[in-house]
């Protein structure tokens, strides 16, 4: 599945007018007439050139703003979605159920997620976030944070 | 001397051996796997190295990268897939040689071809750094404003088929890298309120997401199986001296352009090997063996890819410009440890940098005694199961990424980078400017104001003094070339034959 390159242009080109409307309060150097916003408007304004060459490509090579879908099968499409939610919730929920929970769910659902068999991927999860976790916050001094398991922290 | 004899006590030390030879069997081992490249076998390493002295952590970084280089042409003869992108440009023909029977010597020469071309690299880099480093020595923010801008400038040219998408990938990595306060007037730009950006966006937990978890998210989207091993390698140094000596000039010829490839920013081993191997076959006396199983060609690219890797170096020690996205990364950790590469290092740091050129040497020698070993274990190698080892990649760099700062936020920026590289590769846009642009951006505006202040406003004062006039006009020279090939690539293309296949169009992560 891939984005026309018309589209990828179109949202750049909005992000890079937003960026040189926004630069525009930065302030000078004291006794010069630029500033911060110099450099950010030379960049923004070369993406805006480039995005619109996007555009402009984009719409003459005849593909659809989306296309090429029926080569993806949903299988992968599944597997990409879970890593990202993996990676997404690992994120949000490390400080709270702490990297023992947290890393273990991660590391089981994602072996299974790739085909993993399930009694292979549990003990797998489970050691390998004891390893990990005995390198980084015993030998490496890495708060990994402990969650709801602060008070068998060890 | 007494620098020299400092820096072999150094290196000598037991301790940077043993990270050498656990460095050299990791990088084997990320260099065989399919889908792990050097780049990522940098990028798990940066926690690591954070623990590390300077020396050591300089000796893991290039010993993993450079097994990993050789060790991705073994997938590629004996199953036909690159084990990393660097190895791509020839695997049909070392693949070849393995269905004549022949995978002992197409891994023969790929193992000797790899260390003959590292040192090969090497050897530039010893005679070239310091000399480059004293003319740099004398150069004022004026030449580096150019140094800098020709850097990012080949990094959009060489690194894609596509100069337009590198542009924008290089002025994305630009924008990225004026996040936070660092700017002439320390003004907090793009941040937004959010405290954590103050700093700008911390490079590490990006490049490690750009490089691997990238990766990982691409194994999700295809995951593609790994046929079994179904040929038996033999000697691998039977009849070796002969073949070499036979291509000899080919080797040599190979080593130069992966030499001067390696140095350009922005393009490594990967496009070294791509060009070697086409210049291979377009000289050759029998270019109608080419793909049938010949070596002559696996010699020039085996060597190309292995000169790049060491030849890297040169911009990223002397200037601070990574010639390469592995020393992109490796600038990174340096700047952590706060060595800031550069030609002062040469003359306050002389120790450092000759106990960089021995551990080189070092790993270029080590290719064959280990990478034999590698060879011999190729098989269960390759079956190593990827569904359990990429979600334990994963969770490296998660945890990785949080060591660096011990910084929830930068899980942030290691997914999001993640994703955008993904999306970038797979949409045939190339990283390596984008990874340029956010390390270089800062440079670049920093010497560019300095440079206005210090000329009035005057522009003529860029062009004032002959280097800077010099690296000027090869800038402009640079981008009125490439716009005219791309012009003229326009035209031919909108001539009715359309069907030409282009090798750099896919990925650019050595």
């Amino acid at each position: 599945m891939k984005v026309n390159d018309g589209l990828i242009g179109l949202v750049l080109l909005l992000v890079s007018l937003a960026t040189l409307w926004h630069v525009q309060d930065f302030p000078n150097i004291p006794g010069q007439t630029y500033g911060a916003s110099l450099f950010p408007t030379v960049a923004a304004a070369g993406l805006a050139i480039c995005s619109i060459l996007l555009i402009i490509s984009g719409l003459r090579s005849g593909h659809g703003l989306i296309y090429g879908s029926q080569v993806t099968p949903t299988r992968s499409l599944t597997a990409l979605f879970i890593t990202a939610a993996v990676l997404v919730g690992y994120a949000l929920l490390v400080d709270y159920l702490g990297f023992y929970i947290t890393a273990s769910l991660a590391l089981i659902v994602l072996m299974v997620t790739y085909g993993a068999k399930l009694k292979l991927a549990v003990p797998l999860g489970l050691t390998v976030t004891v390893v990990i976790h005995l390198a980084f916050y015993k030998l490496l001094g890495v708060p990994l944070p402990w969650g709801l398991l602060e008070n068998y922290a060890w | 001397m007494s620098a020299l004899t400092t820096a072999f006590d150094m290196v000598l030390s037991s301790d940077v051996l043993i990270a050498m030879v656990g460095a050299a069997l990791f990088g084997l081992f990320v260099g065989a796997v399919p889908g792990l490249t050097a780049t990522m076998a940098t990028a798990l390493l940066v926690p690591v190295t954070f623990f590390l002295d300077p020396i050591p952590a300089v000796a893991v970084m290039v010993t993993a990268t450079a097994m990993a280089i050789f060790a991705g042409d073994i997938p590629g003869c004996l199953v036909r897939i690159p084990g990393t992108p660097a190895s791509a440009a020839y695997v049909d023909e070392s693949h070849a040689m393995t269905k004549n029977g022949q995978a002992h010597t197409a891994l023969g020469v790929a193992l000797v071809c790899a260390c003959l071309g590292g040192l090969f690299g090497t050897a530039v880099l010893i005679v070239a750094a310091p000399s480059l480093a004293e003319v740099a020595l004398q150069f004022s923010s004026v030449e580096y404003f150019w140094l800098v801008l020709l850097g990012l400038t080949c990094a959009v040219f060489v690194s894609g088929n596509s100069p337009l998408k590198g542009m924008v990938t290089l002025l994305l990595g630009l924008l990225l890298s004026g996040v936070g306060l660092q700017n002439p007037a320390a003004h907090p730009r793009f941040t937004f309120g959010n405290t954590d950006l103050l700093g700008g966006i911390t490079l590490i937990p990006a490049m490690i997401g750009l490089f691997a978890i990238s990766e990982i998210l691409r194994f999700a989207a295809s995951r593609e199986d790994i046929a079994k091993v179904k040929a038996q390698v033999g000697s691998v140094f039977k009849g070796m001296g002969k073949i070499i000596w036979r291509f000899k000039w080919q080797g040599l010829r190979g080593s130069v352009l992966g030499t001067a490839v390696g140095a350009l920013p922005g393009a490594g081993a990967d496009i070294a090997a791509w060009m070697s191997y086409a210049i291979s076959r377009k000289t050759s006396k029998q270019p109608e063996k080419f793909g049938t199983g010949h070596p002559e060609g696996l010699v020039e690219a085996g060597s190309s890819n292995s000169a790049a890797l060491s030849a890297a170096w040169i911009p990223a020690l002397v200037f601070g410009i990574p010639g390469d996205s592995i020393t992109a990364i490796v600038i990174g950790v340096l700047y952590m440890k706060s060595i800031n590469p550069g030609p002062m290092i040469f003359i306050t740091n002389p120790e450092s940098i000759y106990a960089v050129f021995i551990i080189f040497i070092l790993a270029s020698l080590l290719i064959l005694p280990l990478g034999w070993l590698c060879i011999k274990a190729a098989s269960s190698l390759l079956k190593t199961p990827r569904n359990i080892l990429m979600p334990i990649i994963l969770m490296f760099c998660l945890v990785g990424a949080f060591a660096i700062n011990n910084s929830p936020f930068d899980l942030w920026i290691l997914i999001g980078f993640g994703v955008l590289g993904w999306f970038l590769e797979s949409h045939g846009y190339p990283v390596a400017p984008a990874i340029l642009g956010l390390l270089l951006g800062g440079m670049l505006e920093e010497h560019f104001v300095t440079s206005m202040i210090k000329a009035e406003g005057n522009f003529w004062m860029f062009v004032d003094r002959p280097i800077a006039m010099g690296l000027a006009i090869v800038t402009l020279l640079v981008w009125l070339g490439s716009l005219a090939m791309s012009l003229r690539r326009a035209h031919q293309r909108s001539q009715p034959k359309e069907i030409h296949h282009d090798p750099s169009a896919t990925r650019h992560t050595a």
